[in-house]
């Protein structure tokens, strides 16, 4: 092992020994897994990747909870190509990932595929998120998961929409943990002056995709394999996760509203790699749960949502409010307008941010009782061609977003008790 | 006795002379001062009504819980009431400030008492706005997150939270203003003392069985639910 984060500050990448490419592993404090992971990349470094000289980079926030002993055990005494670093100061994601950037500038590779720490990875995933980068053509790699429709509903439904019709880029997993980055992008994100704050742990992801969208950098997916639930998909309620997904989605918006302002349409990215043609189980969900939440945050809540919402939208979700479970549907546009004025409505700060994004989550509930009904017994490409029809939906609904960004005053909801 | 009666009378005109004369200054300094009062409560009734405007009140004022300042206006205008309160709590401040020039004892008393009253005044007042602002933050973070929560008496403890702290910051005003500290604090014992012993009753013996099976299936429900769908 070239060296552990459990003995110095004076951990460096040995310039000398360069490397074309980076595996980075930002972890945050799950040591359970990260043998499994070192393993992974190594397998994929010799094997997917071979001909390329790699190197490891795990950044440590504690490297007394046992990380340098599992990477030890797994890399057993060949273990040149690795390197632990202890993470400066306080622990958090982005600046963990900051210190992984720098790291690989310094080792003067091509670019680094950074790989969360929480979740347990396949060495197909590592190549091919590293190889679009060291081709030299891409700067950003976006995965692609192998997942049902039903899953990762809230990405599907809110942050992927909302990136298409504002940023103009067709990306399933525009926060995703996993990504690979060019040297060039790293180079530029480094000096960006804007670097998210510490304490927001998934806006940094995000703004990573934006970074690269928005500088005009080239941007591609790739196809890996179906995603483990990490600890961190586990750690918080649904209404906690939505403040924080889409808290992060929103304050992008208002950070990059200039740019977005001016985009037009939406196009695909490339895709690299091979998907697997078996069918996916689609996870049991109960609709009329999702029903009865929707129901009760109406029943509820909608005197919070007067305070965000126009009085058109409150009485469309009247209406489904009384609908049966036959009939309940939440038209695209509908639920495109709602997801802006609550974008709008985050931004003047209508009312505390917290409670407007925890007040999303049974209008969510309702949306993905919607799209199961719709779903169910639909084709994977049927499923597929209804969040194409949403996506379309938000990208026709932008010039109302705008609109209401540009002149807030004109479109204030009415109060009413 | 004429001359005596001509003495007397010229005595008491010279005393009645001299007592005007003594009071006349103290009256031209209350009209100086009431004047002064109400020059400064015009400009301060424009300039709070400019600075409110300026930062939004009136859209803001039922975001902070203080709609009901609206109703205190004809123009139904959080700003302009406030406005108005300031215009005559300063017109107020300057008659008994005037009412001390006059040297009369019973005024001067009264009006360095409402002087001495004033910070607890100011305090209870500020207790209650805040008292107010909280009351409606923390009812709506508990409706939100009983929701979230699947509690279908959401609303129910909502209300309750809210009036907890509205009833809490008026009582803490209630005790800054000197009013019925006695009677409060007895009062308050015995209310939340009930409160609490009547829940504990209720959850203890009436609804047990209800309420390990509400929460049974909140644990159950919420098990099946997150097991098997990843939001994100």
């Amino acid at each position: 092992m070239a060296s552990t984060g459990s003995n110095s500050s004076a951990l460096s990448i040995d310039s000398e020994a360069t490397s074309d490419v980076i595996v980075g592993v930002p972890v945050s404090s799950q040591a359970a897994v990260i043998a499994e992971i070192v393993r992974s990349a190594r397998v994929a470094l010799t094997r997917e990747l071979a001909g390329l000289r790699g190197r490891i980079i795990i950044v440590d926030p504690e490297p007394t909870d046992g990380t340098p002993t599992r990477v030890e055990l797994a890399v057993g005494d060949d273990g040149d190509d690795l390197v632990v670093l202890p993470a400066q100061g306080n622990f958090s994601r982005g600046r963990a990932l900051r210190r992984l950037f720098e790291a690989t500038l310094e080792s003067g590779a091509r670019g680094v595929a950074a790989i969360d720490g929480t979740a347990a990875i396949t060495p197909a995933w590592i190549a091919n998120l590293a190889r679009p980068l060291v081709d030299g053509a891409f700067d950003f790699v976006a995965p692609r998961y192998r997942r049902h429709p039903f899953d990762g509903a809230l990405t599907r439904s809110i942050v992927q929409p909302v990136f298409r019709a504002c940023f103009g880029l067709r990306i399933e997993q525009p926060m995703a943990t996993e990504f690979g980055c060019s040297r060039r992008l790293l180079e530029h994100v480094l000096h960006t002056p804007q670097w998210p704050a510490d304490n927001d742990q998934t806006q940094i992801d995000l703004w990573l995709t934006t970074t690269a969208v928005s500088g005009g950098f080239k941007v591609c997916e790739a196809l890996v394999g179906p995603r483990r639930r990490g600890p961190r998909d586990e750690a918080q309620d649904l209404s906690g996760t939505i403040a924080q997904i889409v808290g992060g989605l929103f304050n992008e918006l208002e950070r990059r509203a200039a740019i977005w302002h001016r985009v037009r349409g939406s196009a695909a990215v490339p895709t690299f790699g091979t998907a697997r043609a078996d069918p996916l189980e689609p996870p049991a969900v109960n609709p009329s749960h999702l029903l009865d939440s929707f129901r009760l945050g109406y029943r509820e809540l909608s005197g919070v949502w007067a305070e965000i919402l126009p009085p058109a939208t409150i009485l469309e979700l009247r209406k489904l409010a009384a609908a049966s479970p036959d009939s309940f549907r939440i038209d695209d546009r509908l639920w495109a307008r709602t997801i802006y004025d609550f974008a709008l409505g985050h931004r003047l700060r209508v009312i505390a941010r917290d409670h407007l994004l925890r007040s999303l989550t049974p209008l969510y509930l309702g949306w993905l009782a919607s799209f199961i009904l719709v779903g169910r017994n639909a084709q994977e490409s049927a499923i597929e061609a209804f969040l194409e029809r949403t996506g379309q939906a938000f990208e026709d609904e932008k010039p109302y977003l705008i609109s209401r960004w540009r002149w807030p005053e004109r479109f204030r909801p009415v109060r009413f008790e | 006795m004429w001359e005596q009666t001509s003495r007397i009378y010229n005595q008491a005109a010279t005393r009645i002379a001299n007592g005007f004369a003594d009071f006349l200054p103290g009256v031209v300094v209350f009209c100086l001062i009431v004047l002064v009062f109400g020059i400064l409560a015009v400009a301060a009734r424009v300039l709070v009504v400019r600075l409110l405007r300026g930062f939004n009140f009136d859209q803001r004022a039922s975001q902070l819980g203080l709609a009901f300042l609206g109703e205190w206006s004809v123009a139904g205008r959080p700003s302009l009431a406030l406005a108005r309160l300031l215009f005559w709590a300063i017109v107020i401040l300057g008659l008994l400030a005037g009412l001390t020039a006059l040297d009369a004892r019973m005024p001067s008393e009264f009006a360095l008492a409402i002087f001495d009253y004033m910070p607890d005044l100011l305090a209870a007042l500020v207790i209650v706005i805040v008292g107010n602002i909280l009351a409606r933050f923390l009812a709506r973070s508990v409706l939100i997150s009983a929701v979230n929560m699947q509690i279908q008496a959401a609303r129910l403890l909502s209300i309750g939270v809210k009036w907890l702290v509205l009833v809490l910051a008026g009582a803490m005003a209630l005790e800054h203003l000197r009013i019925g500290r006695q009677i409060l604090l007895l009062a308050f014992g015995i209310l939340f003392g009930g409160i609490v012993l009547a829940l504990a009753l209720a959850v203890g013996l009436g609804s047990k069985e209800m309420v390990t099976r509400s929460l049974e299936r909140q644990i159950r429900d919420a098990g099946e639910d997150s097991d098997k769908l990843n939001h994100v």
